[in-house]
């Protein structure tokens, strides 16, 4: 409880303490002042960022809820031709880090992307600009569709399907259906997943940086980023600032998601009895459904990754160029010229597998010292592990940046993965703590009050009852967590240096110098990495849903 | 001297005073079951003895061993009280074969021939050919067997059973409930059985504990609850019963007369019913009696249906606007007939 609170307190107190600084806390100069607060309030370029950071969570949020309760729903709930097979496949966009997608676009559809050119040859021109907030607002959405698809498909299964037979026999259509009863009925989950949508609409970061770069498009966290060489000097309080307003949006949204999480809950009593029905008939609907289904796919995973892939095996690219002659697998192998990008793959599969299994090693002895616990504690955790969430990767790992300078004593553990790793954790506890508490509830109380009676301490049931019977779901949080850290990219920003470069933050930083080249080899080792440790997941049955 | 001793217990979950102060002991071999309605507390102060859950007040004690004392806030906990539990669930550890489910009590307590002690008791109770298979690849019955080993493989003091056998097909059940009597006995367990079934807990009990929202109403051997009850509820809650509403109008030497519209009755007053008052009588269905001619404390009355249930007739008749039932053994077949209710047998509350 105590270590927890050692790790998710004083980031967020750092950084509410710089903030009210007039300098860098390091400096015996600084005092309390409000200064930063008024020189980011008079900023007019802070202010075109909140603007924007608000149309685009708004935009996105209209965009990912209505299409993702409607993927829902076919999947769920209709004779959808190869939902089976695809269902796995939507959640792809989930796992895929948002500077690589980000580049896929780029390399695809930007100004001289595969797709552009294509299309241009072919009908002369491309009615498209990639560099915009509408273009970043309708990706992010389409992006997004699988956080709604996942919660609103786990209430639709959860409903009685009793309720939509009663509508069938009564003479309803399968369109009515869907908008007069099942839609309706998972509306608290469809209200969760938007304010969820829209809360991360505030943590997006690789999107903006990449596609709203050419054109100086700033959102919030964007603007955090570029403000560290504003004013030349480390402009710590200004940054400070900047995360504080960003948190000052995020906490009341964690607040929203978790009263709607309860209230979602209640829905879900409704249980069928799980007696498998014949799913509604789509009829001739059905190819157009899958045309749509197919469409957002190939809009959100196949053009970017191929785009990627693309690049990654060519010289150069630009119009007039044949495939043919620029072939290369020449970028891969200048990576070994360069030993930060090594120890950067190197670093990114070691905190994936083993600081992914360190990470469920902390949050199963977390769940397991919370488990069957006073309810008191286990309420105050709660609300601990709530904290990290407010936080959005990029201003936790600044602020973990910062808690390395300022405490001495584990200021040299600032150059290794170790502190990467710290920051990683802290980040991701609350989804961590989701998938053990998942695994947890499975476990039935009587089966540790049998070795309580028998004479069992609290130590020996955990060791011989509970870990044995979560461990599979302990094995699938390692993969899922293995994931999520392969992926992470914001987190390690403010962390990168020699020593604890991974694949993440160095496209981040290598995309301000241009190069294409590595950026692309990058990419596709990051989505390699991501793509077998999904297959894995998958080939072992683990709940990618969760 | 009582081996155990419960007495004052209070307990309240959420807003429900659960438990109202419950006090009873039980003997050196005796076998006592809890039986209640849902609701009544039976299992709260079933997990309370085992130590599963704290009460708010009372005391609980075990030969000369304090489990719980509120007043002097001592709570042994559940691992150390060294009793046995048998889960209405069985609570079978599913990745534990029969035999190391069985053998575990043993290992945590570091006994050195825990697997021959562990293969006897499977012996025991007919399982020695099941012992490397898992929990799941057992039968219900079988399962029941197996969490009974385990709860008496180190010899608890007393053994408690949360609703051992309602996970069972009443087949099944029959056969468990007798099996199940006959173990207890040939081991001379002290048990104490939670139920909600009163045939269960008239097979199984020694005595019956009668408990209604949160308190003992009446306790005694199986018989006297079920020939002899004190109140109201506990008659309405055994056997089946014809109910019958009406005003006290005459009282002599312990019996009473109790009057409806257009029926007369004489009973046994079992509750203080004042002449002019309202009260309920209550018969069981097995002492109505169906009879062609009238006499003492006969009622005439009309058939209104009759159900077959195989080994007799269940049939319905109504007196006036009162409906009452009988038992036949073989189909009825006039229309009027008359209901004799011995006045031994039809208590007044």
């Amino acid at each position: 409880m105590l270590a927890t609170a050692t790790a998710i307190l004083p980031p967020l107190a750092i950084i509410v303490y710089q903030s009210v600084l007039d300098g860098p806390f390091f400096q015996p100069s600084a005092k309390l002042s409000l200064s930063a607060f008024r020189f980011v309030m008079a900023d007019a370029d802070f202010h075109r960022a909140l603007g924007s950071t608000l149309l685009v969570a708004t935009g996105m949020t209209a965009v990912a809820v209505p299409l993702g309760a409607l993927l829902a729903f076919l999947f769920v709930r209709t004779d959808l031709p190869g939902r089976r097979l695809l269902e796995p496949l939507l959640l792809i966009p989930i796992f895929l880090s948002p500077v690589v997608i980000a580049f896929g676009y780029v390399v695809a559809v930007g100004p001289v992307g595969f797709v552009t050119l294509l299309f241009r040859e072919t009908f002369g021109t491309a009615p498209w600009n990639l560099y915009t907030i509408a273009s970043v607002t309708l990706i992010a959405g389409l992006t997004h569709i699988p956080h709604v698809y996942l919660y609103t498909a786990s209430t639709l299964r959860a409903m009685n399907v009793d309720l939509e037979e009663a509508a069938s026999v009564a003479g309803a259509s399968t369109a009515r259906i869907a908008l007069t009863v099942s839609i309706p009925m998972v509306r608290p989950a469809l209200l969760y997943s938007g304010v969820l949508v829209f809360f991360l609409g505030f943590e997006l970061f690789g999107l903006p940086l990449i596609l709203g770069d050419p054109e100086g498009l700033l959102v919030l966290s964007t603007y955090l980023f570029k403000l560290t060489n504003r004013l030349g000097v480390p402009s710590y309080q200004l940054m400070a600032v900047v995360a504080v307003v960003i948190m000052a949006f995020a906490f009341p949204l964690v607040w929203v998601q978790r009263r709607l999480m309860g209230g979602a809950g209640r829905f879900v009593s409704i249980r069928g009895k799980g007696v498998s029905h014949a799913p509604l008939r789509l009829g001739r609907w059905r190819w157009v459904a899958l045309a749509l289904v197919l469409g957002w796919l190939g809009a959100t995973v196949v053009i970017p990754l191929a785009g990627v892939f693309l690049r990654a095996f060519v010289t150069n690219w630009g119009e007039g160029v044949r495939l043919s002659e620029v072939l290369t697998v020449g970028h891969f192998t200048e990576l070994l010229d360069y030993p930060n990008l090594i120890r950067g793959v190197v670093n990114t599969l070691l905190i994936g597998v083993v600081g992914g299994a360190l990470a469920v090693a902390c949050y199963a002895g977390i769940a397991l010292a919370a488990h069957r616990w006073q309810s008191r504690w286990a309420k105050v955790l709660d609300y601990l592990v709530m904290v990290p969430r407010g936080m959005p990767g990029l201003v936790a790992g600044l602020a973990f940046f910062w808690v390395f300078l300022f405490i001495k004593p584990i200021a040299p553990l600032r150059a290794t993965p170790l502190s990467l790793w710290i920051a990683y954790s802290v980040v991701w506890l609350a989804y961590g703590m989701r998938l053990i508490s998942s695994a947890l509830l499975q476990v039935g109380p009587e089966l540790e009050e049998a070795a309580l009676t028998v004479g069992a301490s609290r130590g020996r049931i955990t060791r011989d009852v509970t870990v044995p019977l979560i461990r599979f779901g302990l094995l699938g949080s390692w993969l899922l967590v293995f994931l999520i850290f392969v992926r992470e990219y914001s987190t390690g920003v403010y962390l990168l240096g020699p020593g604890t470069e991974v694949i993440g933050s160095l496209i981040v930083s290598l995309w301000a110098t241009g190069a294409m080249d590595t950026i692309s080899a990058l990419s596709v080792i990051n989505v390699v990495l991501v793509g077998l440790g999904l297959l894995v997941a998958l080939q072992l049955g683990v709940r990618v849903n969760e | 001297m009582s081996e155990l001793v419960v007495s004052g217990v209070h307990k309240r979950l959420g807003e429900t005073q659960v438990l109202k102060g419950v006090s009873f002991t039980l003997e050196k071999g005796e076998v006592v079951a809890l039986l209640g309605p849902s609701g009544s507390g039976k299992t709260t102060l079933l997990r309370a003895i085992a130590g599963l859950d704290h009460p708010d007040a009372g005391s609980i004690r075990l030969g000369d061993r304090v489990f719980f004392d509120a007043d002097a806030h001592r709570a042994v906990p559940a691992e150390r009280r060294g009793l046995g539990l048998v889960f209405q669930s069985y609570a079978l550890w599913p990745h534990r074969t029969v035999l190391e489910n069985v053998e575990y009590p043993l290992r945590l307590r570091k006994d050195p021939k825990a697997r021959e002690r562990a293969l006897s008791v499977l012996r025991e109770i007919g399982l020695e050919g099941m012992t490397a298979r898992y929990p799941h690849e057992l039968s219900g019955g079988q399962q029941q067997r197996v969490a009974l080993a385990r709860a008496i493989v180190y010899q608890p003091p007393l053994l408690l059973l949360d609703e051992p056998l309602s996970n069972l097909d009443a087949k099944l059940r029959e056969e468990a409930r007798v099996w199940l009597r006959e173990l207890i006995g040939r081991l001379q367990i002290s048990a104490l059985c939670v139920t909600h079934d009163q045939l269960e807990a008239l097979a199984l009990a020694d005595r019956v504990l009668l408990l209604e929202h949160g308190r003992v109403e009446q306790e005694g051997a199986p018989e006297e609850i079920y020939d002899r009850p004190r109140t109201l509820f506990a008659a309405e809650f055994m056997g089946s019963n014809n109910r019958l509403q009406g005003k006290v109008v005459e009282r002599r030497d312990g019996m009473a007369r109790i009057a409806g519209s257009g029926w007369e009755l004489w009973g046994q007053l079992r509750g203080d019913r004042p002449a002019g008052s309202e009260a309920t009588a209550i018969i069981r269905l097995e002492r109505t009696r169906i009879q062609q001619s009238g006499g003492q404390n006969c009622l005439a009355a009309k058939l209104e249906t009759a159900v077959y249930l195989g080994e007799r007739w269940d049939a319905l008749f109504r007196i006036g606007d009162v409906r009452v039932r009988a038992w036949a053994p073989s189909a009825p077949e006039q229309s009027q007939y008359f209901l004799f209710f011995p006045p031994e047998s039809l208590w007044i509350f």
